[in-house]
């Protein structure tokens, strides 16, 4: 059964979780098309585990909602665990049973299960079937766990943290895996990675959380089309002219903002103001996480010993 | 048949414009020939090991522009060389790109002669398709 | 599926405890047949009916008491384990992302454990019902089968109550220990006020499941069966409520 490219399969709107005087999420909303890669990256402590314990009714909202394939949280969680596969981030499971018991154990709960799919990916793995779980290495550990996710047939996959700890060899695997399940099945893939590089080979969409708010929900290739660095030489360059500029920093004669799109007019713009260079560069995944996420630039000394300024807006 | 494309997720520039560059480049160079079958997006998208929506796009802005054709039931090809596009709009695409050369020379300090040396450098480079 | 995992994991000591149970008919035969030669008579030869009964009702008293703490002890072993386990062994997250609601894990888990109480009682009663009739040759009274409830009741309330503390601690040892300790409390508590009640006429008795041992038929009993079986299940509904409520 596929998915169709219009539905959407996450939904959140405001969603909130509250500890006591930790607010680990708040009023975040995003949003996941169906058939799409969606990679959630956040630094620790942002509230990724924290949005996927709730997406699965492992805990409860303090506020707000959430749809996940059109079912609200809570009151029809059985139907979201019927259509949806998860990893969790530690992947712990049963030590005494073999990856092939597991698969037997697993398996009784979904009547949609596929041991097609469970074999083809044993295979393409290599994974070691009768050892007891207990004996396995972290990165056999998590192909099972992987493993057993897509055995189930389901039209969603919540993974948290599925690559790290694991050998670049596994982790190419793991990742061809996944987009082939995309691809061939329609599924919707929603993955959370601080392993950026991965992301970006993969991801369609990213949304970056940060102390519980979403900052920012894009698609990756249009931010690879329209958000640039300018780096522009001279002085009295404005600081934070509109809507586009992210942040703006200065370091002895150059200034450098970061602007989500209409570069190259930005850039002429610039250069009127008397601009005595302007270079425009493309900005890859982890320098922008760096730049939306990092609150304190640390204390660069140009020339004139001029202190960097960070002054960031959120478009 | 593996095309041995090579792009680079990490580098800031959308994977679709790198796929499409390098098939155009191919085309224009003719080591890519009209007829030339292409793989499919899921067998490209297995290939790179990237997201196969990517290459969709890619697949789609080529095909618009006339660079390949799909086959109903399957298939995918090079085009046969005659452009789709009128005229006007062919030059109008490159517009921006003639801007950009000459604002660049200019700062560069790079002589009109010398830019149009340089681009019939690059078209020879090509054989000379025009 | 759920069940066929528990299975696998205690499918050890389901046998172990089978063969407790067989073995318990042991300390019963030994006791009877002393009473039967100090009577007397030859093991297996028919004594009058008024001993014959006389024997019966030592031989239930024995298995009473030697079945009744080894059931006990069966259901606080077969209590603890469940959700509380799954959180201290990090698998929690994995089973309750299953499409099963929490009270399927809960009363899953409760079912097993019933079954090995009963299992372990019916094999106690049955050897020992064998034994019995060997050495005294006659068959026994009636009553003999209120051991039946009154067993499984006993290990119910054993598991309902080591299930409680294990879920609300999410430990397997405090769950266990807490069950223990508990019990001894308790019986201890239930071993003062009777004595300041029956012979200082002081406050209340508390009442302790030890009241149905008493094996005569009659309404009070039932009440008294029904009320413990109310408690046991209570227990478990109250882990149920946790568990519902668990944020993992």
């Amino acid at each position: 059964m596929t998915a169709t490219t219009t539905d959407t399969a996450i939904h959140t709107e405001g969603l909130t979780k509250i500890y006591g005087e930790l607010r680990a999420l708040d009023g975040m909303t995003l949003h996941v098309a169906g058939g799409s890669v969606y990679g959630f990256l956040g630094r620790n402590g942002a509230g990724k585990t924290t949005t996927i314990r709730l997406l699965l009714g492992l805990a409860r909202p303090t506020a707000g909602s959430a749809h996940v394939l059109g079912r609200e949280i809570g009151t029809q969680q059985l139907e979201i665990l019927e259509r949806t596969a998860f990893v969790p981030e530690r992947k712990v499971l049963y030590d005494h049973l073999t990856p092939h018991e597991l698969v037997h154990f697993t398996s009784g709960f979904y009547p949609r299960w596929s041991h097609e799919a469970v074999e083809k990916y044993a295979r393409i793995l290599d994974i070691p079937m009768k050892q007891k779980f207990g004996k396995l290495s972290h990165g056999n550990r998590t192909k099972v766990c992987i493993l057993l996710a897509l055995g189930q047939n389901a039209d969603l996959l919540i993974l948290d943290e599925p690559t790290i700890g694991l050998d670049p060899v596994i982790t190419d695997n793991m990742l061809r895996v996944l987009l082939e399940e995309q691809a061939s099945q329609g599924r919707t893939v929603f993955f959370s990675s601080h392993q950026l590089a991965e992301v970006e080979q993969i991801a369609d969409w990213i949304g970056i959380l940060d102390q519980g708010k979403l900052l920012l929900e894009a698609r990756l290739e249009d931010i690879r089309s329209e958000y640039r660095v300018v780096v522009a030489g001279g002085n009295g360059l404005p600081a934070a002219t509109s809507a586009q500029v992210l942040s703006v920093s200065r370091s002895g004669a150059f200034t450098r903002y970061v602007v989500s799109s209409g570069a190259e007019a930005f850039a002429a713009g610039l250069r009127e103001h008397g601009a005595a260079s302007v270079e425009v560069f493309p900005l890859n995944l982890r320098e922008l996480f760096l730049e939306i996420v990092r609150k304190e630039e640390l204390c660069t000394t140009g020339e004139s010993g001029e202190k960097t300024e960070y002054a960031s807006s959120r478009s | 048949m593996n095309l041995l494309l090579k792009v680079n997720p990490s580098s800031g520039l959308p994977l679709y414009l790198q796929i499409e560059t390098q098939i155009k480049h191919r085309v224009a160079a003719g080591t890519l020939k009209p007829d030339d079958a292409l793989p499919s997006v899921r067998k490209l998208a297995a290939e790179l090991a990237i997201n196969p929506n990517t290459v969709a796009r890619a697949y789609q802005e080529l095909e618009r522009d006339g660079i390949i054709r799909t086959v109903q039931g399957g298939g995918t090809f090079v085009a046969d060389g005659v452009p789709q596009l009128l005229k006007s709009e062919r030059l109008r695409r490159l517009g921006p790109l003639a801007a950009q050369l000459a604002v660049e020379a200019h700062h560069l300090r790079v002589s009109e002669k010398e830019i149009v040396e340089m681009v019939q450098e690059e078209f020879k480079k090509l054989g000379g398709t025009a | 599926m759920y069940y066929w995992r528990i299975w696998r994991e205690n499918r050890v000591r389901f046998f172990a405890l089978l063969i407790v149970g067989l073995v318990t008919c042991w300390p019963v035969s030994v006791i009877v047949s002393a009473d039967v030669v100090a009577a007397g008579y030859e093991v297996g030869q028919v004594p009058p009916a008024e001993l014959a009964s006389r024997f019966w009702g030592h031989g239930m008293e024995v298995l009473g008491i030697a079945a009744g703490i080894a059931v006990y002890i069966v259901g606080l072993l077969a209590g603890s384990g469940g959700i509380g386990e799954e959180v201290e062994r990090g698998s929690a997250a994995f089973l309750l992302t299953r499409p099963r609601s929490r009270g399927y894990f809960v009363w899953s888990f409760w079912l097993t454990g019933s079954l090995q109480v009963i299992a372990f009682t019916l094999t106690a009663m049955l050897s020992s019902y064998a034994v019995l009739f060997y050495d005294i040759g006659r068959p026994g009274p009636w009553n003999f089968l209120l051991l039946a409830p009154v067993l499984t009741i006993t290990g119910l309330l054993g598991i309902g109550l080591v299930y409680l503390f294990t879920t609300a601690s999410r430990t397997t040892k405090n769950g266990v220990g807490g069950g223990v300790a508990f019990t001894v409390l308790y019986l201890a508590l239930g071993f003062v006020t009777y004595v300041l009640h029956h012979k200082y006429r002081i406050g209340f008795r508390l009442p302790t499941p030890l009241a149905l041992y008493d094996l005569n038929w009659n309404a009070a009993l039932a009440g008294t069966m029904l009320g413990w079986l109310a408690v046991s299940v209570a227990l478990v509904g109250v882990s149920h409520c946790i568990v519902a409520r668990l944020e993992v």
